[in-house]
């Protein structure tokens, strides 16, 4: 199984451990591998649509060129339906959409949930003032879980691969 | 106007509250949110982010029975989805949270 689907279970598994009385060690490592889940996937999906087969180093190397800040902001853009001129430019040459683009509601969803984890995943790592609750994490794998269902239903769409391509390219394509 | 909004950032508020009171009016709170709570605040990185808390009661694990986790969690995003539609300038957090 993929890494990325091994750590969401793995946050399903965290949360119910001492399910009656949940630690906030295992409640804060769930967050954070739901996170890291979607943070897997998406990238194992722009490697798929950009990188070549051969040589498979390549991809391993490219891997390393995400960053989660680029990744964020990209995604914050395609969530409101308004990302950044150069990717307008790219959706408007093929969809021919006067502004606001028409951007599915699936891939605004997984955009949405990689900027809301991404900010939860800060917390539940690096702020000990915060308590997360049992629900709070149960709903943000819900959420998960869903934005996994919603791109498997939009992964092979045009509008998917140029929001693939932004995670990477997302502060080149921000050059004047 | 803009200018006069960007040095108030109270009223900025008080107009962002009136947003989400107003998407909550068209979205109608489920039977199981006793209240919210909106609270402003930055992320990690230093970005504007709202917190709109629902508040519900919860079983004694501190959970809800599946369905209605599920049904509320969708609340939540589709809350969200409206508020990223209506262009607020705070990145909106709709989380679950127990009322105690």
């Amino acid at each position: 199984m993929a890494l990325s689907h091994d750590l969401l279970e793995q946050a399903h598994y965290l949360v119910e451990l001492h399910s009656k009385e949940p630690k906030q060690a295992h409640l804060r490592r769930a967050v954070s591998a739901a996170y890291y889940a979607l943070f897997h996937l998406l990238i194992d999906e722009a490697l798929r649509v950009m990188t070549p087969a051969s040589p498979p180093q390549l991809a391993e190397v490219m891997r390393r060129a995400f960053n989660h800040a680029d990744m964020k902001n990209a995604c914050q853009g395609f969530s409101s339906g308004n990302p950044q001129k150069e990717i307008k430019k790219v959706l408007s040459g093929y969809k021919g959409d006067d502004l606001p683009l028409s951007l599915s509601a699936d891939l605004k969803l997984v955009a949405r949930t990689f900027v809301n984890m991404q900010r939860k995943r800060h917390l539940a790592d690096y702020d000990n003032l915060v308590t997360f609750t049992k629900i709070e994490v149960e709903e943000l794998l819900d959420d998960t879980l869903s934005a996994f269902a919603a791109w498997e239903k939009i992964k092979e769409t045009p509008d998917a691969n140029v929001f693939l391509c932004s995670l990477l390219l997302y502060k080149q394509w921000q050059r004047p | 106007m803009n200018r006069t909004l960007t040095y108030a950032p109270a009223l900025i508020e008080a107009q962002q509250r009136e947003l989400i009171k107003g998407v909550l009016t068209e979205n109608p709170l489920p039977k199981e949110v006793k209240e919210y709570r909106v609270s402003f605040k930055e992320d990690w990185d230093g970005d504007p982010t709202v917190w709109i808390d629902l508040l519900v009661d919860v079983n004694a694990k501190g959970s809800l029975p599946k369905k209605k986790l599920l049904k509320l969690a969708a609340y939540a995003r589709d809350v969200a989805a409206e508020l990223l539609e209506q262009h607020i300038p705070y990145w909106p957090m709709v989380r679950l949270q127990p009322t105690q």
